[in-house]
């Protein structure tokens, strides 16, 4: 996964997401887990959400 | 002349309505005789300023409060900030807010809809950093 490794205060990055889809047909779900220094939430879940059509 | 006709009208009015509804409206009522008592508050606030003239602010903004309780709380007050420099629990939380990075998603949940089976889809999740510090992001690992 691409991501920024460092970002100054105030700005913004952007994480790409790939979701590769296998040949199991049915709705998936999955997590993503970030984790940075910031010491309020070292690491972040991010839920994906998809539905896979055969 | 029908100004005063009008608060004659009223007053009775209201008299009734206390006497027959809320006794919160009867506990209102009981405030004024209280309200001699404040000057001689302020009195005692003038007068404490002598014994702390550090910050006479808070004090004359609490007249009516005893004039023991918001000494003591001037005094917790700087016992806690100097207190933060020994007790280390104290002492992380102002640094921290104060040049800490924070990591903020717009969005916590990505849907990526119907795909078809055997594709493959990217998006893009924006990061921001909001807090004052740099955001050092480790990793990003699908679980």
């Amino acid at each position: 996964m691409d991501f920024p490794k460092v970002l100054r205060p105030g700005k913004a990055g952007v994480i790409k997401v790939k979701v590769e889809t296998g040949n199991v047909a049915g709705p998936k779900s999955k997590t993503i887990t970030i984790k940075s220094n910031d010491p309020a939430e070292p690491s972040k879940i991010v839920h994906i959400t998809l539905l896979v059509k055969s | 002349m029908t100004d005063r006709m009008k608060t004659r009208f009223l007053v009775p009015i209201f008299l009734t309505a206390l006497m027959t509804g809320c006794s919160s409206g009867a506990n209102e009522a009981s405030t004024p005789p209280s309200a001699p008592s404040s000057p001689n508050a302020n009195a005692t606030a003038s007068a404490a300023p002598n014994a702390s003239p550090a910050a006479p602010n808070p004090l004359a903004l609490l007249p009516q409060s005893p004039p023991g309780l918001p000494e003591l709380k001037q005094e917790a007050q700087p016992q806690t900030k100097s207190g933060a420099k020994t007790k280390p629990a104290i002492a992380i939380q102002p640094v921290s807010s104060a040049t800490a990075p924070r990591l903020s998603l717009p969005v916590s949940n990505i849907d990526f809809g119907s795909v078809r089976q055997g594709k493959s889809l990217v998006r893009n999740l924006v990061v921001k950093n909001t807090g004052r510090g740099d955001l050092n992001i480790e990793s990003v690992a699908p679980s």
